[in-house]
């Protein structure tokens, strides 16, 4: 059971995830309509609340941008954003939902290229169901 | 094409800037070589500092490092120099046999505790700037008695004021085995090829085993040239080289990595070798790991790195800046460029008497949802939020926040956060929130676009 337009839902880190995105824009990167960018200060800024909001309010993924690790401008941010994922995907599971509906994506600020093709595949992996 | 998609970015404050007046003094403290330039960069740029060292002599600030090759004229000449300059300068107040044991405050106003003959000062600063020397510890693939660190077998010669010509030859066979854990270090591959071309001079055979060899150093080309002209041996390997005992000493097998044997795999032995010398982890010392955790500065597995995106010799507290192993190990001439780096750094926080602060940027705690759990301090990267019991402690306002002699909630100080939004993600009351971007804003704006 495939899903045709999936709603993403992309929260960016103002310092990797943004920048990835624009720097994608400015590529000409085709990007899915359904694609919802939002940014926040930073990866770790991505809380539970927001994230099952997300899903609650018909998003077919959430996808978190962070730093890479070591990389991060607040020192812990990207690690908390990427165990935070962890547990929710363990929860999701648990409740008999596809873990892959939450995915965290660590991104370098000007790779557009890599930030398009994750979503590309996310939507791919939504397709196929 | 573009624009198809819904974007919510942070919203664009105004920012309300509110003015602190900054002294422009400095504590420098720490026993790497380097705080000689941090302090001398700092007292040249106006800023009048106190020097904490823990040594007896300023001279002796300039100890061997590590077993580096202090023979090498440029450096010792260089701090040679700092050290007359530093004794010199009347702005550069020097505490001896002194030591840093705890900081209290925040950025404009540290009050940094020193332990001076057993007596315990106070001195109020407004900025930092620490440089410490790790431990060496060698990696525990190579914890055997065969084998012996670079500091513990450079240190024992002396390299100061030619002593170098006067060692007699020790080893006719050595290996030198870098990149054991900790792969972009460049202070290995010098030391490994300048003493290795020394002692090419005495007629020993000389093999270095490395995973990359970094020569990205002043005038390193063109001594990898003269190295490799004299005979230095050097191989590349992957996997981990086995040791033994065998023969007349030691014996190190590996796989050459090197491109010419990518297809035809060639296995080396070096036989009989009289010493084997591998790279150490530079760890910080016990003393200083919980002087680091007070500062937010990471320091579990190393220190803080050039990996970090935050400029040279910045950490994630305001006004706190670090040089020497604190920042990263690196060959003495390096560090002394990085420490200078930080020292400027530090300029931009202290230098100009006043500073502006934006009282928007930052988060703000709900004291009737607060629990005082204390996660929010555990979080915060910055140092920037606390939880003050006695109300008549509270000095500082938080932005739009009542105040009251009563409070015992959390409080945020203004003028050191950054707005980043871990605490308020952590919080498990949801009493923080930031003031530019409420989570409102997100919630509305994924009903508003999703539905």
């Amino acid at each position: 059971m495939g899903i045709n337009n999936p709603k993403i839902v992309a929260f960016c880190c103002e310092e990797s995830g943004m920048p990835a995105y624009e720097h994608a824009l400015s590529l000409g990167i085709e990007l899915p309509e359904g694609l919802h960018v939002m940014a926040l200060p930073c990866g770790g800024k991505a809380e539970t609340g927001y994230l099952m909001k997300a899903l609650d309010n018909g998003a077919d993924a959430v996808m978190i941008f962070a730093c890479y690790e070591g990389n991060c401008k607040y020192v812990r941010g990207n690690i908390r954003a990427e165990k935070r994922v962890g547990y929710l995907r363990e929860r999701l599971e648990k409740i008999g939902m596809s873990p892959d509906r939450i995915v965290f994506c660590p991104v370098a600020p000007a790779s557009g290229a890599r930030f398009a093709e994750l979503v590309r595949r996310e939507v791919e992996l939504l397709r196929e169901g | 094409m573009s624009g198809r998609q819904a974007v919510l970015r942070i919203p664009d404050v105004k920012p309300e800037l509110k003015e602190l007046e900054i002294p422009r003094e400095a504590v420098v403290s720490g026993d790497h070589p380097v705080i000689l330039a941090m302090a001398d960069g700092l007292a040249s740029m106006g800023i009048s500092v106190t020097l904490v060292h823990p040594f007896g002599e300023i001279e002796e600030i300039v100890a061997p490092l590590r077993g580096l090759m202090e023979a090498d004229d440029e450096v010792s000449r260089k701090y040679a120099f700092l050290t007359e300059k530093v004794s010199n300068n009347k702005s550069i107040k020097v505490m001896g046999l002194s030591t840093l044991v705890a900081v209290e405050g925040w950025w404009g106003n540290f009050t940094a505790e020193i332990l001076q003959d057993g007596k315990l000062a106070t001195v109020k600063a407004p900025g930092l700037a620490l440089a410490y020397r790790g431990n060496p510890k060698v990696p525990e693939a190579f914890s055997t008695d065969d084998v012996k660190g670079f500091s513990e077998f450079l240190g024992q010669f002396d390299f100061r004021k030619g002593g170098m010509k006067k060692v007699p030859n020790p080893v006719k066979r050595i290996a030198f085995v870098l990149d054991v854990e900790k792969r972009d270090e460049k202070w290995p591959s010098v030391t490994a090829l300048r003493f290795g071309t020394y002692l090419k001079e005495f007629g020993s055979q000389v093999y270095i085993l490395c995973r990359d060899f970094k020569v990205s150093v002043d005038d390193m080309e063109r001594e990898y040239r003269m190295a490799r002209e004299a005979g230095v041996m050097i191989f590349k390997y992957e996997d981990l080289p086995t040791i033994q005992k065998g023969g007349q000493g030691i014996r190190l097998t590996f796989r050459d990595a090197s491109a010419v044997s990518r297809e035809k795999p060639l296995e080396v032995t070096l036989e009989d070798l009289d010493a084997v010398v591998v790279q150490e982890n530079i760890l910080p010392a016990e003393e200083q790991v919980e002087l680091l955790a007070q500062l937010r500065i990471p320091s579990e597995g190393g220190f803080v790195g050039p990996n970090n995106p935050q400029f040279t010799g910045r950490t994630a507290k305001k006004g706190v800046v670090v040089g020497g192993d604190t920042w990263y190990p690196e060959y003495p001439t390096d560090a002394m460029t990085t420490a200078l780096s930080a020292s400027q750094e530090l300029f931009k926080w202290v230098g100009k008497g006043t500073y502006k602060i934006d009282v928007e940027r930052v988060a703000e705690v709900d004291p009737s949802k607060c629990a005082t759990c204390l996660t929010c301090y555990r979080i915060c990267p910055h140092d920037s939020i606390r939880v003050e019991r006695y109300g008549e402690r509270n000095v500082y306002i938080t932005a739009g926040a009542k105040e009251g002699p009563t409070w015992e909630a959390a409080r945020v100080k203004v003028e050191t956060c950054n707005g980043c939004g871990l605490c308020a993600s952590e919080c498990p009351a949801k009493a923080i929130q930031l003031v530019y971007y409420p989570d409102m804003e997100v919630y509305d704006f994924l009903e508003g676009n999703l539905r």
